[in-house]
C-alpha cells in the first residue's frame, strides 16, 4: 500500500504479512462479541434486579442472581479469550521476526552494501516490533467500534427502519469525514518512519566513531544531526497529533449530534405517532453503542494508517529479491575455460561494474584475465582503490561478472551453488570482523563441526594461542562488539586461525598481515605459509615480503592486469611493478 | 538497579517540565466528559418538556446545545493534543539529553555495551515511556480522584453499601498487586533478553560479508530462531503473569457491582434504601466497573513503563567522563611524562604494568613492542579516554587529572588504528578537524596528507559521501582522509597508532611524506610498526610486557639495547 488507497491487493498482502493467523483474526472477532455479551448480560442483571425489588419478588431476585453468576463467568472467559489473543500475538510475531531475518541472510551482499546496517536494524528489530502494537491495538481499535456499532446499527434498523437509515447514514457520513480527515496521515507517517530510521543510523554512526567526536570538538556535529533529526521527528508527530486531535473533535461532534438527532427525531416521530415510545426508549439504550463506533472509527482509522507504513518498512525487506542460489551461465564458458584451466582459479575477460547504470568509464574491471595453478599462490599488487579486493569477492561469488568468467576449482562459477563454492573458499577480509561472541566461537564459525582441540590446533598454528591463553577467560573469553576489545593484530590472527580452521582447498587473502607488528607478522607469515600448502593460494598483498615468494604476481591497475608475471621477472621488466617494490623498499 | 520510586521521580521531572500540557489534558478531559454528561442532562430536560408540554425558549435550547457541543468538540481536541504534545516532547528531550550524555561518557561504558543495547534502549525502550506517558500517566492521575468520587457518592447514599462493595477489592487486589512484581521483573527481564536479540542482529547485519563467505546463514538462522523462541516464550509467561493479574482487578470489579446491587436490591426490599437510591446506584456502577478495569490495564502498563524508563534513564544516568580545570600546560615541562603508570581494561589481565617515559616537546618517539602489548593503550590513555589505575600521566606538566578535558583534548590530534569515517561527505568529514573549516582549508589539509589527488578523481569531489564506515572507499583512503583530518586540527600534540600498515607502497610513501610534515615542531608519539618511522624517529621507547623497558636513539639501542636489535632483526628481515 504505497499510495494512501487501500486496495483489496493491498489489503492481500498486508494480511500476508501475519502467516498462520486464523486463530488470531477469530478472537480479534470474539473480543467485541463476548464485550457486548457482557454488557447486555450486564443490562439484563440490572434491570432483573430492579424488577425484583420494585415487585419485591423473591424468585425474580433469585434469577438476578444466577445472571450475575454468568456475568462473572462471562468476565473470566473475557480474560481467557484476550490471553489466548496475545498467546496468538507472541507466535504470529515469533514467525515474523524469525522471516524477516531468513530473508535478510538470503539477500545479496550488494543490499548490504547499499543499505545501511542501522537500516537492516530498524526495519529487522524496532519496526517489527511495532507490528506487535498493530495486532494488539491497532486492529482492534477499527474492529471493535465496527463489530459494535455495526451490531447496534442493524438492531436499530430492526427496531425502525427509519430511525435506523438516519443512524445508519450519519455513520457513514461520519467514516467518509474522517476519513478525508486521516488522508494525509500516511505521508506524515511515512516520512516520521523514515526519519526514525535516520534517527538510528545516526546513534549507530555516534555510538562507532565517539573518540572522533571526544577528539575533534567540530565532530559534534554528528550528535547534533542526531538531535536535528530527533527534533524533525518531534515536529512530524505533532502535526500527526494535530490531525489526531482534528479527528477526535470531529468524532466526537459526530457522537454528539448523534444523540441529539436520534433523540429528537425519536420523541418527535413518538409523538406524531408514527413510533412507540417503548421503541424510542429501547433505541436510546443503544446509543453508546453507536456513539462507542462513531467516536473511535476516525482514530483507529488513523492509527492502522501506522500498520500500513511499518508494513510496507517491513515489506521494504522481504520484497528485496533474494540472491540467486547459483549464477547464471555465460556464453561459451566451457570454452573459455578450459584453455587455462587445471582445477585453480581462472578469470577469463572479467568485466564488472557496483553500479549497473554506470558507462564504461567507471567500470571496476575492465576485461581482468588471470590464472591460479592449482595449488599455486598467486599476489595482486597495485594501488588502492585499482579493484583487487572485487576480485576476491567475485571469487566468492558476492556479485555476478557483467561478461566474462570465473573458474574454480575446474569448474565455471554457474556450475556451483553458490554455498558449494563459498565451501571451497577460506577468506580472510581486510578489517578481520568478529562477532561479539566468544573467542572460540569466533574460530568456530570458520567450519562448526570442529572441536575444541582443533580450535586449540588452528590457534596455535595462527600463533594466536599464547594471546589468547593471556586473556583472563582464555579462549571463553567475549569479545567486544566488532571484537573491539582486542588490537588489530589480535583480531587478524583469530581471522586466521579460522581460515585455518576451515580447512578449504581454496584460500582467499586479502591484506591479510597489514595490521600486525613485525614480530607476529613473521609468525603469522610461516603460519601463512603453512596455511598456503596444497592450497590454491590468492593474495592481495602491500608487503613484498608476502609476495616475492608468489608463483605469479598480478599489477592491477584502473581494473585491468598491468603486469604478470614473477617477482625477478617484474622487477628486470622495470614496469610499475619494478616502481611498487623501489618505492616500498625506501 | 534504581528503585520504582527513583525511577518515577525522574519520570515525573520530565513530565514536570510539560505539567502545561498534562494539567491541560486532565482539565479538558474532565471538561469534555462533562460536556457529554451536560448534553444528556440538557436533551432530558427538552424531551421531559416536550412531553409536559411545557417547552419554552427553543432558541436558548439551541444556543446552548450549540454551545456545549463547540466546547466539548474544542475539550476533546485539546486534551488529545495536549497529552500527544507532552509524550512527543518529553520523548525528544529524553532521547537528546540521552545522546548528550553519550558524547561524554566513558569510553569504558561504551566498550561494555554493545551498540544494539543502547540502540534498544533508545528506540523500543523509550517508546514504551513516551506511549505510557501519552496513554496512561493521564489516566493514572485521573483515576483515583474519579474512583474517590465515586465512593464517596456512595458513602453518602449508604455506609455499609459502600463497606460491602469494597470488600472485594480489598480481598483481591493483594492477589493481583503481587503479580505486578513479577510482571515488573519480567518486563525487564524480557526487555534485556531483546536487547541482547538486537545486539545480535546488529552483530550479524555488520558481519555480513563473515556470514556468507563461511556459509553461516543457516546456523545463525537457526540461533536466532532460537533466540525469538526463548524470548516469545518469556514474553507468554510474563502474559501469564498480567492476565493472571488483570483477572483479578476484573473479578473485583465485578464481584463490587454484583455484590453492591444484590445487597442493595435487599436493602431496598427491606426499606433500608429507596428506590431511588437504588437507581443512583445503578447508573454509577457501570462506570465505576470500568474504571476499576481500566487501572488494571493501567497498573500494568505503569510497571512495562517503569521497567523500561529505567532502563532509559541508566543512559541518562551513567557517569561522565572526569575532568579537571586547568585549561593551559607549563612551558617548560616535557609534552608528555608517565610516571609508573600501570592499567587494566579488565582486572586481573593488566597492559601497563609501571610504565614510565618522557618525551620532550618537539621530538618524535616511536614506541615498538609485541602487539597486545600496551602501545595503542598509551595513546588512549593520553586523550583521557580511560583513566590509569596507578601513576601519572603528565601532558605539559600538568596531570591528566588536572586538565581539562576539552582543553586537554584540543592540544592533541589523534590518529588510531582504526580510522573512523563518518558516512558524511569526504569534505565534511576532513572538516571535522576544525570548526569553521573553509573549503580552502580542507583543500590544503587534503594535500598535506595526499588525498587531494584521489579526492579530486571521486565522482563528487569533496562531496563525495564515504559511507557506512568509508565503506565507498579503500583503507588506504580512508586513513589518508583521517590524517588530513589530524592536520587540519593542527595541535601540538600529535598521536599516531599505526597509521601507514594498511596502505599500498606508492600511498605509504606519500603518507609518510605527509606525517613528516606534519610531525615538525610537534610532539609526537607514535605506534610504529614501520622501518621507516621507526629510524626517522628521535627516541625510540620498546614495550614489553606493560612496561617500557628501552629508551633511545636508534643507534644507540643497537649499541646497547637488549631487545630491540632483536626488534629490529624481525623488521628488516
Amino acid at each position: 500500500m504505497r499510495n494512501d488507497k487501500i486496495t483489496a491487493a493491498g489489503l492481500k498482502k498486508y494480511l500476508s504479512l501475519f502467516e498462520k493467523s486464523g486463530a488470531y483474526w477469530c478472537l480479534l472477532l470474539m473480543i467485541p462479541c463476548t464485550e457486548v455479551f457482557v454488557s447486555a448480560m450486564n443490562a439484563l442483571f440490572y434491570r432483573k434486579i430492579i424488577n425484583a425489588v420494585t415487585a419485591s419478588d423473591g424468585a425474580l431476585f433469585q434469577a438476578a442472581l444466577w445472571i450475575a453468576a454468568v456475568v462473572l463467568a462471562a468476565n473470566m472467559v473475557k480474560c481467557a479469550i484476550i490471553y489466548a489473543y496475545m498467546y496468538q500475538i507472541r507466535r504470529i510475531m515469533q514467525r515474523l521476526r524469525v522471516r524477516v531475518m531468513a530473508h535478510l541472510f538470503r539477500l545479496p551482499m550488494s543490499y548490504f552494501e547499499g543499505h545501511h546496517t542501522a537500516d537492516s536494524i530498524q526495519k529487522l528489530c524496532f519496526n517489527v516490533e511495532d507490528i506487535k502494537n498493530s495486532l494488539a491495538n491497532r486492529h482492534q481499535q477499527v474492529i471493535n467500534p465496527v463489530i459494535i456499532g455495526g451490531a447496534a446499527i442493524v438492531m436499530i434498523l430492526a427496531l425502525d427502519w427509519r430511525i435506523g437509515l438516519m443512524v445508519l447514514g450519519l455513520s457513514l457520513v461520519s467514516v467518509r469525514v474522517n476519513m478525508l480527515l486521516v488522508k494525509p496521515l500516511h505521508g506524515i507517517s511515512v516520512r516520521i518512519q523514515r526519519l526514525l530510521a535516520a534517527c538510528t543510523e545516526s546513534l549507530t554512526d555516534l555510538l562507532a566513531g565517539i573518540d572522533i567526536v571526544k577528539m575533534f570538538p567540530a565532530a559534534r556535529v554528528m550528535a547534533e544531526k542526531y538531535t536535528d533529526v530527533n527534533a524533525d521527528v518531534t515536529a512530524g508527530t505533532m502535526r500527526r497529533f494535530r490531525r489526531m486531535a482534528d479527528v477526535q473533535a470531529v468524532e466526537w461532534t459526530f457522537g454528539f449530534l448523534c444523540n441529539i438527532v436520534i433523540l429528537l427525531i425519536g420523541v418527535f416521530m413518538s409523538f406524531a405517532g408514527m413510533v412507540e415510545f417503548g421503541t424510542v426508549v429501547a433505541i436510546l439504550s443503544l446509543q453508546d453503542m453507536v456513539s462507542y463506533f462513531l467516536s473511535n472509527i476516525g482514530s483507529g482509522w488513523g492509527n492502522l494508517i501506522d500498520s500500513f507504513v511499518l508494513a510496507d518498512r517491513v515489506f521494504e525487506i522481504l520484497d528485496e529479491p533474494v540472491s540467486p542460489e547459483r549464477y547464471r551461465a555465460q556464453d561459451k564458458e566451457g570454452e573459455a575455460l578450459s584453455s587455462a584451466d587445471d582445477g585453480g582459479i581462472v578469470i577469463s575477460g572479467a568485466e564488472f561494474s557496483y553500479d549497473v547504470m554506470a558507462d564504461g568509464a567507471s567500470k571496476t574491471l575492465d576485461g581482468v584475465s588471470l590464472v591460479v595453478e592449482r595449488g599455486k599462490t598467486a599476489a595482486l599488487v597495485g594501488e588502492s582503490g585499482g579493484g583487487k579486493s572485487t576480485i576476491v569477492k567475485l571469487i566468492l561469488g558476492f556479485y555476478q561478472l557483467n561478461s566474462g568468467v570465473i573458474g574454480v576449482l575446474g569448474r565455471p562459477l554457474s556450475d556451483y551453488t553458490l554455498r558449494e563454492l563459498r565451501e571451497s573458499i577460506a577468506y580472510v577480509p581486510q578489517d578481520a570482523y568478529l562477532f561479539a561472541a566468544s573467542i572460540r566461537e569466533n574460530i568456530r564459525y570458520g567450519r562448526l563441526d570442529a572441536g575444541d582441540e582443533e580450535i586449540v590446533e588452528a590457534a596455535k598454528r595462527a600463533y594466536a594461542h599464547a594471546f589468547i591463553m593471556a586473556l583472563p577467560n582464555g579462549y571463553d573469553t567475549i569479545v567486544g562488539e566488532r571484537g573491539e576489545s582486542l588490537s588489530g593484530g589480535q583480531r587478524q590472527r583469530i581471522a586466521i586461525a579460522r581460515a585455518f580452521i576451515r580447512n578449504a582447498p581454496i584460500l582467499l587473502l586479502d591484506e591479510a598481515t597489514s595490521a600486525l607488528d613485525a614480530e607476529s607478522e613473521q609468525l603469522v607469515q610461516k603460519g601463512i605459509e603453512a596455511l598456503m600448502g596444497g592450497r590454491t593460494t590468492l593474495v592481495i598483498a602491500h608487503r613484498l615480503s608476502t609476495i616475492e615468494h608468489a608463483d605469479r604476481i598480478y599489477v592491477i591497475n584502473g581494473g585491468r592486469v598491468c603486469e604478470c608475471g614473477r617477482h625477478a621477472e617484474l622487477l628486470a621488466q622495470g614496469g610499475a611493478y619494478r616502481r611498487l617494490a623501489e618505492l616500498s623498499a625506501r | 538497579m534504581k528503585t520504582d520510586r527513583e525511577v518515577l521521580m525522574q519520570l515525573l521531572k520530565y513530565a514536570g517540565r510539560h505539567s502545561r500540557f498534562i494539567l491541560l489534558a486532565l482539565l479538558a478531559g474532565a471538561l469534555c466528559a462533562g460536556c457529554g454528561v451536560a448534553g444528556s442532562e440538557l436533551l432530558k430536560r427538552v424531551v421531559d418538556g416536550l412531553s409536559a408540554g411545557t417547552l419554552t425558549g427553543t432558541g436558548s435550547v439551541i444556543w446552548m446545545c450549540a454551545g456545549i457541543l463547540a466546547a466539548g468538540a474544542a475539550s476533546a481536541w485539546a486534551a488529545r493534543y495536549a497529552s500527544g504534545s507532552a509524550a512527543t516532547k518529553l520523548l525528544q528531550e529524553v532521547k537528546d539529553d540521552a545522546v548528550l550524555r553519550i558524547t561524554r561518557m566513558t569510553s569504558e561504558y561504551i566498550a561494555k555495551n554493545h551498540s544494539g543495547e543502547i540502540l534498544s534502549r533508545l528506540t523500543d525502550d523509550a517508546n514504551r515511556v513516551s506511549n505510557f506517558v501519552q496513554n496512561d500517566l493521564i489516566l493514572m492521575i485521573r483515576n483515583p480522584f474519579l474512583l474517590l468520587f465515586y465512593f464517596a457518592y456512595l458513602l453518602q447514599l449508604n455506609p455499609p453499601l459502600f463497606l460491602i462493595c469494597i470488600a472485594p477489592a480489598v480481598l483481591c487486589l493483594p492477589f493481583g498487586a503481587s503479580l505486578t512484581t513479577k510482571f515488573k521483573a519480567g518486563s525487564r527481564a524480557y526487555m534485556q533478553y531483546s536487547a541482547d536479540v538486537i545486539s545480535a542482529s546488529v552483530d550479524m547485519v555488520g558481519g555480513m560479508e563473515v556470514v556468507k563467505s563461511c556459509c553461516l546463514e543457516e546456523t545463525l538462522l537457526a540461533d536466532y530462531r532460537q533466540s525469538v523462541r526463548e524470548m516469545t516464550d518469556m514474553a507468554i509467561r510474563n502474559d501469564g503473569n498480567q492476565y493472571k493479574g488483570r483477572a483479578f482487578w476484573i473479578l473485583s470489579g465485578t464481584l463490587s457491582s454484583i455484590l453492591c446491587l444484590v445487597t442493595g436490591g435487599w436493602f431496598c426490599m427491606q426499606g433500608r434504601l429507596t428506590i431511588g437510591g437504588l437507581v443512583a446506584f445503578f447508573s454509577l456502577l457501570p462506570k465505576m466497573v470500568e474504571v476499576i478495569n481500566d487501572m488494571a490495564n493501567r497498573v500494568f502498563n505503569s510497571k512495562a513503563a517503569l521497567a523500561a524508563a529505567e532502563r532509559v534513564f541508566a543512559i541518562l544516568n551513567t557517569p561522565v567522563e572526569p575532568t579537571g580545570s586547568v585549561c593551559s600546560g607549563m612551558e617548560a615541562a616535557p609534552a608528555i611524562e608517565f610516571q609508573n603508570v600501570s592499567f587494566s581494561y579488565e582486572e586481573g589481565t593488566p597492559v601497563l604494568d609501571g610504565a614510565s617515559f618522557k618525551v620532550p616537546r618537539g621530538k618524535v618517539m616511536a614506541v615498538v613492542g609485541a602487539s597486545g602489548g600496551g602501545k595503542s593503550t598509551l595513546l588512549r590513555l593520553l586523550c583521557g579516554f580511560y583513566r590509569p589505575q596507578g601513576g601519572r600521566i603528565l601532558v605539559e606538566g600538568v596531570a591528566l587529572d588536572e586538565w581539562n578535558l576539552e582543553a586537554l583534548r584540543s592540544r592533541i590530534a589523534y590518529v588510531s588504528q582504526h580510522a573512523y569515517l563518518f558516512p558524511a561527505s569526504v569534505g565534511e568529514n576532513i572538516a571535522m578537524g576544525r570548526p569553521g573549516a573553509d573549503a580552502a582549508a580542507i583543500r590544503r589539509a587534503a594535500e598535506a596528507a595526499n588525498a587531494a589527488g584521489f579526492i579530486d578523481e571521486l565522482p563528487q569531489g569533496y562531496d563525495t559521501p564515504a559511507g557506512e564506515r568509508g565503506s565507498r572507499l579503500s583503507g588506504g583512503q580512508i586513513q589518508r582522509i583521517s590524517i588530513a583530518r589530524a592536520i587540519l586540527k593542527d595541535a601540538p600534540i600529535l598521536l599516531l597508532d599505526e597509521a601507514t600498515s594498511a596502505l599500498d607502497a606508492q600511498a605509504e610513501t606519500q603518507v609518510q611524506k605527509a606525517l613528516d610534515e606534519l610531525a615538525r615542531g610537534r610532539t609526537t608519539l607514535v605506534v610504529a610498526h614501520r622501518l621507516s618511522t621507526i629510524r626517522n624517529a628521535d627516541y625510540i621507547a620498546v614495550m614489553d610486557q606493560g612496561r617500557v623497558v628501552e629508551i633511545g636513539t636508534h643507534e644507540e639501542l643497537m649499541a646497547r639495547g637488549r631487545v630491540y636489535p632483536k626488534l629490529y632483526a624481525l623488521y628488516t628481515a
